[in-house]
């Protein structure tokens, strides 16, 4: 696997302004507003992502935690999602799904502004996305028949000389 | 006017710039067909409103003349009531095209050999990205008055179940092409892809770089010792 770019590899928390769209989520609740608040601030301040050569990890709680992994390899599609809200501040929700049958995505990676550059890295994991026509290439196979195909020219080199002597 | 209307929505909305069509991929709207298709379900949904409000207008006028000794004030409040729906009525026109037809030009299909990713929404801007080799299946759909039209919507799936974002919408596994002119087109596209791809579309783990089984790399590595042992003696010859 190739190292991931740095901008990816950098992500861990959520931009704040991911905050101020919970307070304005937490608005929208009416009396409810403190509960929420407490709740989302809490969900804010834990969360914290991790990408790495395999997969993407998520985790967020903290009396309740709750960790998401999930590998490159097992996303089925990708869905970028954003209200008036979010588009205001930057930000934007990333759907990754897997084939799991849940009604809702399975990660929602939410508050960074860097969406789209993870949109574009996670496009670039997924299945199909290449024909994996370079790792086949490298495969262990492939090597040995390319050792056994230099053998046997040098073979055939050798026994030329022999003959033309 | 229509553009700088469409500018300031943008830029109230902050809507995201349109899709780029990077390495060979091909970016485009649906159908125009699509949009005089939701022109003309929008017109008559707008005539049955009208019938609607204009119809018990009509009864209660009639009514209304029968009964002479209602007070006025009554009288005034039935009128500012259907004025009240007629005014929405006339309003809701120039709404109804402006959201149909900002939904058509902020549509947007990417495909490639490989991918699809559609963009949609003009409020909520969701775009989806699917690959070709999880999909599962492929559906094309028309009704009476698309096919009048010439227009078919396609429906690509992938794998894994659950319901959509709202109760009734498709599953957000499903990828969602309103109102294309070549349909069939496309769903060959995709559906050669299928045929190409040897597994389930389902994250099979060995479907990069196919790791031999262990008795064919053993027998490979026989070979190879034998090609090098081979090789080493012809050289031992010729060197002599």
């Amino acid at each position: 696997m190739s190292a991931l770019p740095p901008a990816i590899a950098a992500i861990e928390r959520p931009h704040r302004n991911l905050w101020t769209l919970y307070l304005i989520r937490a608005l929208f609740t009416g009396p409810a507003f403190p509960v929420v608040a407490v709740v989302l601030y809490f969900r804010y301040h834990t969360m914290r992502y991790r990408f790495d050569a395999q997969g993407v990890h998520m985790r967020w709680g903290v009396f309740f935690r709750r960790e998401i992994n999930l590998t490159y390899r097992r996303i089925q599609d990708i869905h970028l999602r954003s209200g008036l809200f979010q588009r205001w501040l930057g930000l934007a929700d990333v759907l990754v799904q897997t084939a799991a049958g849940s009604a809702s995505a399975e990660m929602t990676i939410e508050g960074l502004q860097e969406f789209e550059v993870v949109r574009e890295f996670l496009y670039a994991k997924m299945r199909g996305h290449d024909d994996g026509a370079s790792t086949d290439a490298a495969s262990p196979v492939a090597a040995a028949l390319h050792e056994v195909a230099r053998e046997l020219v040098a073979v055939r080199e050798a026994l030329d000389r022999v003959g033309t002597r | 006017m229509w553009s700088r209307f469409v500018a300031l929505v943008a830029e109230f909305c902050a809507t995201p710039a349109p899709p780029v069509a990077a390495r060979g991929a091909r970016v485009f709207h649906a159908s125009p067909a699509f949009f005089h298709y939701r022109i003309a379900l929008w017109l008559a949904v707008r005539a049955s409103t009208l019938l609607f409000i204009v119809g018990p207008m009509v009864a209660l006028e009639l009514a209304v003349r029968e009964a002479s000794n209602l007070p006025w004030a009554l009288r005034a409040l039935l009128y500012v009531i259907e004025g009240g729906a007629l005014v929405g009525w006339v309003i809701s026109l120039p709404v109804g095209y402006a959201l149909a037809r900002l939904d058509y030009e902020q549509r947007w299909y990417v495909v490639t050999d490989r991918s699809l990713r559609i963009r949609e929404g003009v409020v909520i801007v969701k775009d989806m990205t699917l690959t070709f080799a999880n999909v599962q299946n492929v559906t094309v759909e028309q009704g009476p008055l698309q096919r009048a039209f010439g227009i078919a919507d396609l429906r690509v799936q992938t794998a894994g179940g659950g319901g959509g974002e709202q109760p009734g919408q498709p599953s957000m596994h499903t990828g969602f092409l309103r109102g294309l002119d070549d349909a069939p087109a496309l769903r060959e596209l995709i559906m050669a892809r299928l045929r190409v791809g040897q597994d389930a579309g389902l994250g099979d783990p060995d479907d990069r770089g196919t790791a031999p089984e262990g008795a064919t790399q053993a027998a490979i590595g026989e070979v190879l010792a034998a090609a090098r042992a081979l090789g080493d003696a012809a050289r031992r010859l010729a060197g002599n």
